[in-house]
């Protein structure tokens, strides 16, 4: 016989499928972001941000893991030269997609913010989540 | 006694026909439970090892460490 040690809990936080009822914030994560490297300059990012149509830009290292992010205005006024790296903010609030949804969107709601980042317990991204998503039929 | 193993392990054996079993309360189970996991709650988990294929390695899981 083997135990699982990490449990549900583990296999819940790193995005993988399951079975029952749970609304989990995972479901309504927006997967298809626009990401960028440290060093993609600035009006790349930008165009990847305007072809997905809504950001922010999230910073991802090699392995995937969110390093930080950057958001339009701060793409808009920089220079050609500028990478998104000496843009971004560090040290962003992730979620987990194992977050109960609703709770999720109602806590973001009280702090006035309208979406997260989502990422696996390893800090790899999952998406991005809207709280006004679970609103949409 | 369990062997510990992590999810990446967990992965391989179920790959290979592992059973696995959920033995929290059955409302938690039908919250969320893994992928063709069965549920013998921990109180039950003596008696409800007769349902299990004997010949197929078994992964017990909780919410985290037991």
């Amino acid at each position: 016989m083997y135990d699982y040690v990490a449990g549900k809990t583990d296999w819940l936080a790193a995005d993988l499928p399951f079975e029952g009822t749970a609304q989990l914030a995972g479901m309504f994560t927006r997967r298809e972001v626009a990401t960028a490297s440290e060093d993609t300059p600035a009006p790349e990012a930008l165009r990847r941000l305007e072809a997905r149509g809504f950001g922010p830009v999230v910073v991802l290292n090699q392995a995937g893991v969110v390093m930080g992010a950057v958001h339009r205005d701060q793409l808009e006024s920089a220079t050609a030269a500028t990478e998104a790296g000496a843009l971004m903010r560090f040290g962003v609030t992730t979620v987990r997609p194992s977050e109960q949804a609703a709770d999720l969107a109602h806590r973001m709601g009280h702090a006035q913010v309208s979406r997260g980042v989502v990422t696996r317990s390893d800090g790899t991204l999952v998406g991005l989540f809207f709280a006004d998503d679970l609103a949409e039929p | 006694m369990p062997t510990g193993i992590d999810r990446d392990e967990l992965r391989r054996l179920a790959d290979q026909g592992a059973q696995l079993v959920e033995v929290l309360p059955a409302d938690e189970y039908e919250w969320a439970h893994l992928p063709g996991a069965v549920n013998l709650p921990l109180k039950e988990l003596d008696g409800g090892m007769a349902q299990l294929d004997r010949s197929r390695p078994v992964i017990v899981y909780c919410h985290d460490t037991l």
